[in-house]
């Protein structure tokens, strides 16, 4: 062969490798769009044992670990001291647990490191404290109904060897989705909703919901109770809880104003579900768990954080402003509920030392008295429903501020009705 | 080269060499045209995976009996039009190579202007009264679920 010759035979041979490369690539050998069904053992809690099979998956719920602050500031998943910012909450939860040790949650993966640190529990607490915090609640519910709730905590602590992982919400015969927590399914069927007959797009925000939402134990059972019965918003809640259900008066009696006080423990679901996005349809995984590519595959990221994190996946699908844009319409959202929610706050806060102070008087008009503590019960849990939810509002701004507004004047008429019934200005 | 060592050789040859070069420049020409043809077909473009969900969205849009091109490339002339399209077709199977292509492809500034413009080659009519005729409006801004939907619709990751 000549040179010119060689030369043409490399030049032709790079050309057929190149783009031989490119048509494999491309079209012959497509990344796959399923994933092989393997099923899991029922009752095998181990996350690593799923992920062996779900690898993509299961990396991405291992990013659960990471903690870091949001990309707005507000909750984020290191676990400080809320008080630290909000120093309200040593004054509205004083006498309660939360008053001591109120920190910012971290990811699913710290569930029960957590629990197990956490200086609100004491050798009394229940068993019902580990409903949402390990798959193996299912094994608990089943083997002895809601007697569980009622054991010793650290009895079922020791038998929960996994925190919130994959079982929690999937079947491990088909991977279907599934709820485990027997709370929310009670709840639910009170509202006539079968959730074994819900679709997949209710499925995922249910999953989420069974966990993160409002609840109370109820009185003797120490049952995990959803307090739905009327509906999700802080009015329709408190309602329901103005009738005492299955006895649950309050959860602690404010030791300086004698207010008979409400704690809300983080209502996302029931923010969500009156919210813009969950009136349309949009579900929690939607925008928590968006679709991923890797390598051109698409899976479910299980990596459950701010969507602020993934904006083209979570946000954009939908909308089509850009990335900066939908971040300063969050950051502003979550800007001005915190400033209201803050206020609202220390609203409170003086409504406690007002009727602390008018109590204090000896000719203190009782009647006054009692009407501001019910006026101040009806503030904190305003101004709790809020401050308990994770997203500062996002999920329902409208419905937050609003509540935020309510919360305030009801601690300045809280605050009004103790100075009356103490014929002087307390404060 | 050998061609040209003998100097009688292009009066000796010239018909044969004139049929030669006719032929070849035809079949180069209906090798281009028919790979142009193929490579504007829909079924071109939805055969790479990224492009899998717009283009089953625009198979059951109301802009099904229009291709790819007729909305995403300039029509101008013939120029420009394949120059975006040698442009686009070039950085999109680098990607595609590489798999590195986005979860949501967002539309770039230049591509949204010529989508603009080819709604204006149909609708121009409707909007020749307003403001929108000048152009510097993107019909888009407001039309976006158009033909490609605005997202899920795909549904999740199958199991089988």
């Amino acid at each position: 062969m000549s040179r010119k010759q060689k030369f043409l035979a490399v030049f032709l041979g790079t050309l057929v490798v190149f783009f031989g490369f490119v048509v494999v690539r491309v079209w012959a050998l497509k990344p796959p769009s399923t994933i092989k069904l393997t099923a899991i053992p029922a009752g095998e809690y181990d996350p690593a044992v799923w992920g062996k099979y779900y690898p993509l998956e299961y990396q991405s719920y291992l990013k659960n670990k990471e903690t870091a602050p949001s990309p707005t500031g507000y909750g984020g998943s290191v676990n400080v001291q809320k008080a630290e910012r909000q120093n309200e909450i040593y004054t509205n939860f004083k006498g309660n647990p939360f008053s001591k040790d109120y920190t910012e949650d971290r990811g699913h993966p710290y569930s029960i490191e957590d629990l197990l640190h956490s200086k609100r529990i004491s050798p009394a607490s229940k068993g019902a404290c580990i409903t949402c915090k390990t798959p193996a609640v299912e094994q608990f519910y089943n083997e002895m109904g809601w007697v569980y709730a009622n054991k010793p905590l650290s009895e079922l602590i020791e038998k929960s060897k996994h925190p919130v992982s994959c079982a929690n919400c999937h079947d491990p015969a088909n991977m279907n989705l599934r709820v485990t927590q027997p709370g929310f399914i009670e709840a639910m069927s009170r509202k006539g909703v079968d959730v074994t007959k819900a679709s997949r797009q209710e499925m995922r925000s249910y999953v989420c919901g069974q966990c993160h939402s409002e609840y109370y134990f109820e009185p003797g059972s120490t049952k995990v109770v959803f307090p739905w019965d009327k509906g999700y918003t802080p009015q329709e809640m408190y309602q329901y809880y103005a009738d005492k259900p299955n006895g649950f008066a309050q959860d602690f009696i404010h030791p300086d104003s004698q207010t008979p006080v409400l704690k809300a423990q983080h209502p996302d679901y029931e923010e969500w579900s009156n919210g813009t996005h969950g009136k349309s349809g949009v579900s929690c995984s939607d925008c928590h768990m968006p679709y991923m590519r890797s390598s051109g595959q698409k899976y479910t990221s299980h990596w459950v954080t701010s969507p602020l994190k993934n904006i083209n996946e979570s946000c954009l699908p939908c909308h089509n402003q850009t990335s900066d844009q939908l971040y300063n319409q969050t950051k502003a959202i979550q800007d001005n509920t915190w400033q209201l929610q803050h206020t609202a706050g220390l609203t409170v806060a003086r409504g406690h030392e007002a009727i602390a102070k008018a109590a204090a008087v000896p000719a203190v008009n009782q009647t006054e008295l009692n009407k501001a503590r019910e006026l101040l019960r009806q503030a904190q849990w305003y101004w709790d429903y809020v401050a308990a939810a994770n997203s500062q509002g996002f999920h329902n701004s409208v419905q937050e501020l609003h509540t935020l507004g309510q919360s305030i004047d009801l601690a300045n008429q809280a605050i009004n009705a103790a100075n009356r019934a103490a014929g002087t200005n307390t404060l | 080269m050998i061609l040209l060592d003998k100097n009688g050789f292009w009066s000796a040859n010239a018909l044969k060499l004139i049929f030669l070069g006719f032929c070849g420049a035809v079949i180069g020409m209906l090798l281009f045209g028919a790979g142009l043809s193929y490579a504007d077909k829909p079924s071109f473009c939805g055969s790479c995976h990224s492009m899998q969900h717009v283009y089953n969205t625009w198979q059951v849009s109301s802009h099904q009996q229009f291709t790819c091109g007729d909305c995403h490339l300039p029509q101008d002339n013939i120029f420009s039009k394949l120059y975006v399209k040698g442009e686009n077709g070039m950085r999109h199977t680098y990607h595609e190579v590489l798999r590195d292509y986005p979860n949501t492809i967002e539309f770039t500034e230049t591509a949204e202007q010529i989508a603009n413009k080819n709604c204006l080659r149909c609708h121009a009519y409707v909007v020749k009264n307003t403001f929108l005729s000048h152009g510097d409006t993107s019909c888009i801004s407001c039309h976006r679920g158009l033909p490609h939907g605005r997202g899920g619709s795909e549904g999740g990751v199958k199991v089988e």
